[in-house]
């Protein structure tokens, strides 16, 4: 199996296993444990993926990151002006 | 992974996953505008990232990049090897038959930085361990994709004059154009080649990062495959001199020896 397919079937058993876990309406909860489990599956499968892999992986990790800045802008503004 | 590109065929991937992927992400969709109140945006959002993942991770593309020499994990470990080996001279391509009995391209790594003598049985990967011969001969990284694009333009580079090179190297490809402007310029038995990396040339510059004394020694799949193609061309071993990037071009510094 090669190390793309692995990165594959990680993802879709960690989302899965998320859609059953995080309660409804949970959304920011959702994503966030995605995006940790993308950056583990990253760190663990990276020395063993091809260099391209591993940009286009960086680039949903990318995504994530400015998706989790955008939950903890909204969260500190909520705490401030509450 | 080799085979596919020594036939010149670019490694596509998977269109399966592909497939696999736009369903997801449409049925992602679909749940965000038709699933239960509370959990459209969960499903929504695994739906269109799962969706997303496949297509661009396992689709035709995203795997494309396996054909290109060989993977991290081969370089990691031939780094150990080296090291472990206290092989520390910078690697000399030699072309098949151009030593005597010598059916196959080789690089050879030797101990050190003074080569005084090629041995003669580099047919296998020979180790030889000890002396002014000791080293070790291995297929060149770039053999493989040389080869295809031999195959795919019908064209022999073994004697081919020098300044035809750039041209006759222009497509080298694996399913993704590897280089741009290659530039070879000779003076005496010192070759300077220069050259854009196509769109994956964070290959070099990775290698470059992660294993510089394996990039001095070898150089990344498409700097091997330059390498290899200046012996064929010059009938002559070659030795890399130096590997390195200045302004987004990666630059070799090359010797020819007698």
């Amino acid at each position: 199996m090669r190390s793309e397919e692995v990165l594959g079937l990680a993802m879709a058993v960690w989302t899965s296993l998320l859609l059953l876990v995080v309660p409804a309406g949970s959304a920011d909860v959702f994503v966030i444990l995605l995006l940790i489990g993308l950056l583990v599956a990253r760190a663990l499968v990276g020395p063993y993926a091809a260099a391209g892999t591993n940009v286009r992986v960086d680039a949903f990790i990318a995504l994530g990151l400015v998706v989790f800045a955008v939950f903890v802008v909204r969260r500190v503004y909520d705490v401030l002006t509450t | 992974m080799l085979a596919a590109a020594g036939q010149g065929r670019p490694y596509r991937g998977s269109w399966a996953a592909a497939g696999l992927g736009i369903i997801l992400f449409l049925a992602g969709l679909a749940g965000a505008a038709l699933g239960p109140p509370g959990l459209r945006w969960q499903l929504g959002t695994a739906g269109c990232f799962l969706g997303a993942f496949l297509f661009v991770v396992l689709g035709p593309r995203g795997a494309g990049l396996e054909g290109t020499g060989l993977p991290r994990q081969f370089y990691r470990t031939l780094d150990g090897l080296l090291g472990d080996l206290k092989l520390e001279g910078h690697g000399i391509y030699i072309a098949a038959g151009t030593q005597p009995g010598l059916r196959a391209d080789r690089v050879f790594v030797p101990e050190g930085h003074e080569v005084t003598n090629l041995t003669a049985t580099l047919d296998e990967a020979t180790f030889v361990y000890g002396g002014p011969k000791g080293g070790v001969a291995l297929d060149p990284p770039g053999r493989a994709l040389l080869d295809a694009h031999e195959e795919r333009i019908g064209a022999r580079i073994g004697h081919a004059p020098l300044g035809e090179l750039p041209v006759l190297l222009q497509d080298l490809s694996d399913g993704e154009r590897l280089l741009k402007e290659l530039s070879l310029r000779r003076s005496g038995d010192t070759i300077a080649a220069r050259y854009r990396p196509g769109r994956y040339g964070v290959l070099c510059r990775q290698m470059q990062e992660d294993h510089p004394q394996l990039s001095r020694q070898l150089g990344c799949p498409t700097c091997s495959a330059i390498v290899l193609a200046v012996a064929r061309a010059t009938g002559r071993p070659v030795r890399i001199v130096s590997v390195g990037e200045r302004q987004d071009e990666i630059t070799l510094s090359l010797e020819v020896l007698p």
